[in-house]
């Protein structure tokens, strides 16, 4: 395995690799700044074979893979070769588009874990005023951190770490409501110029009903008034949360990701 | 005036391009409208952009796509 610290050691790596291949297939996505920022926090293995390198990005107890081969049978051949351990990948697209990857991971031991789809809000710029209530500080990032922890399947959902989490605060993209001093619910969320990303809206089990997903999700709807869309994944099969979404004026674009995990033990 | 807005505006029919000189800082692109964007390209101009080459740096705006373009030889 190589280990990859920098943007420019990624591109070196699969500079080799055309994408005028006429089965060339990646899903490696990443900007320059977040394949750096991954990087920073650890330098990434790859593994290069022959027309393919897949990229590891380290999670917890599990690595997340990234792949870029000439065809798919290269991309199967180097998934062969992963060392033992636990891996997850998201493959993204339109679900007649995945049919080939998904086959081509599968054939290297891949299994279907879960699938998300994406949504989108369009909505018109301007309207609210925007409110400090529930504003979260970045003393709440530990208990939102285990909030999510509890709640999460960390295969599917990229389950922020609390420096992330105390990051958001910092920058008013973080919600909290609390009961009985305890994190009730939250809601986190990235914004970019016109593009509003809801990346987690979650209201702890026993405490819904209460009005408090409503009040998160006006709250963040007043903190993006000047976003002109509004983007996020779902559990695909969480019928109830499209339903919910749907009510707010969210539809589906047709994009799934199609997320598969690997678990590999030494014997 | 090249191709490159009307094949924007049908990815994200929502967005203003003609008002930005960034489309991804000022969010109207995301990276996978990227994908998007150049399977659309690709198409329309018969070219094949080279994977290194798909960065938001090269996609910000309708110049620095058509500078793109010309540089697989063709006029966009």
């Amino acid at each position: 395995m190589e280990m990859l610290a920098t943007w420019d050691a990624l591109q070196r790596c699969v500079g080799n690799i055309s994408r005028a291949q006429p089965g060339y297939t990646t899903n490696l996505y990443a900007t320059r700044e977040q394949v750096e920022h991954w990087c920073a926090v650890t330098p990434m293995p790859a593994l290069v074979a022959d027309g393919a390198v897949i990229v590891l990005r380290p999670d917890r107890d599990f690595h997340h893979v990234f792949h870029i081969a000439r065809d798919m049978p290269s991309l199967t051949a180097a998934l062969t070769r992963l060392p033992h351990g636990s891996y997850s990948t998201d493959l993204i697209g339109r679900d007649d588009d995945l049919a080939q990857v998904r086959a081509a991971y599968a054939a290297a031991g891949f299994a279907d874990h879960a699938y998300l789809r994406r949504m989108n809000r369009i909505q018109t710029v301007g309207g609210h005023d925007k409110t400090d209530a529930m504003l979260a500080g970045t003393e709440d990032a530990a208990a939102v951190a285990a909030f999510l922890d509890r709640l999460l399947d960390r295969f599917a959902e990229q389950v922020p770490a609390e420096a992330e989490i105390a990051a958001a605060a910092a920058a008013g993209r973080l919600l909290v409501a609390r009961h009985d001093g305890k994190v009730a619910g939250m809601l986190m969320y990235d914004l970019k110029g016109q593009l509003a990303h809801l990346r987690f809206w979650h209201v702890d089990t026993d405490m819904q009903g209460k009005g408090i997903g409503r009040q998160l999700m006006a709250g963040f709807l007043a903190g993006c008034a000047r976003a002109r869309r509004v983007m996020l994944w779902v559990m695909g099969d969480n019928e109830r949360s499209i339903a919910i979404y749907r009510r707010y004026g969210f539809a589906e674009d047709g994009l799934l990701d199609r997320i598969m995990t690997l678990h590999k033990d030494p014997h | 005036m090249s191709k490159v807005i009307g094949i924007l505006g049908q990815i994200r029919p929502e967005c203003d391009f003609t008002a930005s000189q960034d489309f991804f800082e000022d969010g109207l692109l995301d990276s996978f409208d990227l994908v998007t964007l150049v399977s659309e390209l690709d198409r329309a101009y018969g070219i094949s952009i080279d994977g290194l080459d798909i960065t938001p740096d090269n996609f910000g705006s309708v110049d620095k796509i058509d500078a793109l373009v010309q540089r697989h030889g063709v006029t966009p």
